[in-house]
């Protein structure tokens, strides 16, 4: 989404909740991955220990990140490869750019990496005449669409296959079916060539190795081992955060990252990259590049309310899990990153009014932090950007009309007996303190502010009627992955509206108060 | 950005004057205790590594000593049929004897000696890569491959089929245990390390999974017993 035409946060939403294959997708797709994970969890056992290791190295990792960082960079150096600091979006455009010219490259191929969307460097390199490929099998579908990622895993989760087929027949499929081998098979050729021609590819990382110097990719179709096996030069994009000591860390990280993500147990491919290609070794790159970004992330190091938020893997199952990204979508989040981290992220990265409506798009329910492998309390962050927010007289439309719908649905009498009613339904496993609140609360704002005059009452009753069901399963989630519940009835909904506004001082957090 | 500044900016948001120079103190590091016993003897190491592959969709099949294997792969290639076949270098080739299996079909072998671009372009129309394996895992059914001139990244991933051979000396219960093989020299780890895990897939096509989509479409992993001496 572009500065300049920029739309709220709500406008976002509704348009979303228009879209009846989106919103089943995403809700598919989700389900899919979240019961994947939960499965995948219990299976290997004690998640919980493994979940407070994984958050202890990322919190000692964040904590002396310039000594890892510098650790990291001399030994990319040491194996020969290359070592660029940039200190915006701007800067590591700038960088690659730069070295696409320097190549004279003309074809380049990219693996998914969240980081190179985040920078938009697909326009500043077809802005030198370069041709880019997306080869990520979602990420080339949504490239043809002229579309950006609705989800960190499954970029394309918002594509039927008759959509995919078309895309592909207008990108010079000859009769396709809609079957998926026969698409799936389309895109492999068309992929492959490109491959062997590149002259340039472009990664992700999803950790760099400090003690070596190595970058770590975790991928599915293999498009990643292509890219940085082709092509004579690879350039790396990373966030300044994704590192890790050591390799023995690393046996932590896999076990939760794929495990988290989609329930594998580990990827197809764990590929890690030290260096360019030796003396005498016939593939891989001759070149390495490794671009370091920063854009805004130290701002959050040393602020205690924030530096969490590095601690991010991206692994996507707080998107899994979130009920409200669940019904809009990636796309409504109007940014790079989307669901929960994406409602946290994306106003840190970008500071001032522009993004700054993200975290109402959240119900504070806490499944995120729940969900989250390295326990970042991604609710109580929520809530500190929507104080932020306040304290900085930064009241946007989105806000009031989240306040506004909530403040309706308990000033009157008839909707606060609705409430109760859906409650009733959906609340037993719930109720506990301080927590059903604010499950219903500003998510009851949230979907009133879209009953907007314009819709017909019809399918907002529909939508009603989905919401519902998409809180009753929640319920029904809460039951089975919840261990410890007390369970309360109804008071507890009551007392709890009071405090829906104020900061949550109860037990989701991200303490160790959990374990 | 410069380098210095860069790091000077993040020292001083963590709240030291300058970046720090000395590997701060870890209380623990890597896996869980309870995760570092977790050890599997050979016999059961092997049968959860072919059950954890086949899982996949990959296959798997343990043999007595390298010549049971090298019938197997005589039956398995019959069985496939490939027109052309890619293999890690000539030296690893003789080195497992696998001339004469080999003997029938066109052969593509990743060779320092040849130019690059020529042998990834024969290689790219090959239908069975087989190579070695540097590491398995048998909690995850993972085959781990380490670049070197002779042992291409290509002939892993290339071609739709991919055969590894695992002597079982080198098979582990979990990852850890080959990670740490790689972290013994932290300043000379082969340029790529890849670990493998059953077929490429995706769920990119409204969640429909598929196999192939880059890398090879079907895995076997050949184990065998290297640990008998006098063979
Ligand atoms: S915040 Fe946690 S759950 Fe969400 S993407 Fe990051 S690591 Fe995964």
């Amino acid at each position: 989404m572009e500065a300049g035409h920029r739309t709220t946060v709500m406008e976002r939403a509704h348009q979303a909740l228009q879209d009846e294959f989106l919103r089943k997708a995403v809700r598919f797709t989700t389900a899919r991955l979240k019961n994947n994970k939960l499965r995948a969890a219990d299976e290997l056992g004690r998640w919980e220990d493994w979940r407070e290791q994984g958050r202890r190295i990322r919190a000692h990792t964040v904590a002396h990140l310039d000594y890892y960082l510098k650790q990291f960079a001399d030994n990319v150096r040491a194996r020969g490869g290359h070592v660029h600091f940039a200190a915006d979006a701007a800067e590591a455009s700038e960088v690659v750019t730069r070295i696409v010219r320097e190549k004279q490259a003309r074809r380049i191929v990219k693996s998914k990496s969240m980081v190179s969307e985040e920078v938009h460097i697909n326009r500043h390199l077809e802005a030198l005449g370069a041709e880019v490929v997306e080869t990520d099998l979602g990420e080339y579908i949504i490239q043809l669409a002229g579309e950006a990622p609705s989800h960190i895993i499954a970029p394309a989760i918002h594509k039927n296959r008759e959509q995919i087929r078309d895309l592909f027949t207008k990108a010079g499929g000859e009769n396709l079916g809609t079957d998926t081998p026969s698409l799936a098979g389309f895109a492999r050729r068309q992929l492959r060539e490109k491959f062997l021609q590149a002259d340039v590819g472009i990664t992700g990382c999803n950790f760099g190795i400090a003690e070596s110097g190595t970058v770590v990719l975790f991928t599915n179709e293999g498009n990643g081992r292509m890219v940085t096996t082709l092509p004579p030069v690879h350039i790396v994009m990373m966030g300044m955060e994704r590192l890790l000591p050591t390799f023995a860390d690393l046996e932590v990280m896999a076990n939760l990252l794929p495990r988290a993500g989609t329930g594998q147990k580990l990827t197809a491919y764990m590929s890690m990259i030290t260096g360019p290609r030796r003396p005498d070794e016939l593939d891989g790159p001759e070149e390495l590049h490794v671009v370091i970004l920063d854009n805004n992330r130290s701002s959050q190091l040393g602020d205690p309310d924030f530096q969490e938020v590095l601690h991010c893997i991206r692994c996507g199952a707080c998107l899994n899990v979130c009920p409200v990204y669940r019904q809009i979508g990636g796309h409504a989040y109007g940014s790079v990153y989307s669901g929960p981290i994406g409602a946290v992220l994306t106003p840190l990265l970008n500071q001032g009014p522009e993004y700054a409506d993200l975290p109402y798009a959240s119900s504070l329910c806490g499944a995120c932090y729940e969900a989250c492998p390295v326990k970042i309390p991604l609710h109580d962050m929520l809530v500190r950007l929507r104080q932020r927010n306040v304290r900085e007289g930064r009241v946007k439309s989105a806000e009031r009309m989240a306040f506004r719908g909530f403040r309706q649905v308990f000033a009157s009498p008839g909707r606060y007996r609705f409430v109760l009613r859906v409650a009733r339904t959906a609340q037993r496993p719930l109720v506990r303190q301080g927590y059903i609140e604010s499950t219903f609360g500003p998510l009851f704002g949230w979907t009133h502010s879209r009953h907007a005059p314009a819709l017909d009452p019809a399918p907002f009753r529909d939508r009603w009627k989905r919401l519902s069901s998409e809180l009753a399963e929640r319920a029904a989630e809460a039951r089975s992955e919840r261990t410890a519940v007390t369970g309360r009835p109804d008071d507890d909904l009551h007392q709890g509206r009071a405090s829906n506004d104020a900061p949550r001082q109860d037990g989701v957090k991200g303490g160790d108060e959990r374990e | 950005m410069n380098e210095a500044a860069f790091l000077q900016r993040i020292a001083a948001r963590l709240g030291r004057p300058a970046p720090l120079c000395e590997p701060p103190a870890r209380d623990e590091v890597g896996a869980p205790a309870f995760w570092r016993d977790y050890h599997l003897p050979m016999e059961a190491r092997v049968e959860k590594f072919i059950t954890e592959l086949e899982k996949l969709g990959g296959h798997a099949r343990a043999f007595e000593n390298l010549a049971a294997l090298r019938t197997g792969l005589a039956d398995l290639l019959a069985q496939l049929a490939p027109r052309r076949i890619g293999t890690w270098g000539p030296s690893w080739v003789r080195a497992h004897g696998l001339e004469e299996v080999l003997a029938g079909y066109e052969q593509v072998a990743w060779s320092p000696e040849e130019d690059g671009r020529t042998v990834i372009r024969r290689l790219a129309q090959v239908d069975v890569g087989i190579t070695g394996c540097d590491f398995a895992v048998a909690d995850t059914g993972t085959i781990g491959v380490v670049t070197s001139p002779e042992q291409g990244r290509s002939v892993s991933l290339l071609p739709p089929v991919h055969i590894a051979l695992v002597p079982v000396s080198r098979l582990h219960t979990r990852l850890g245990e080959a990670l740490a093989i790689v972290a013994e020299r932290p300043d000379a780890v082969a340029s790529s390390v890849n670990f493998i895990t059953g077929p490429s897939r995706s769920s990119d096509i409204e969640g429909d999974g598929t196999v192939g989509i880059h890398g090879p479409a079907a895995v076997f992993a050949l184990l065998w017993d290297d640990r008998e001496p006098g063979r």
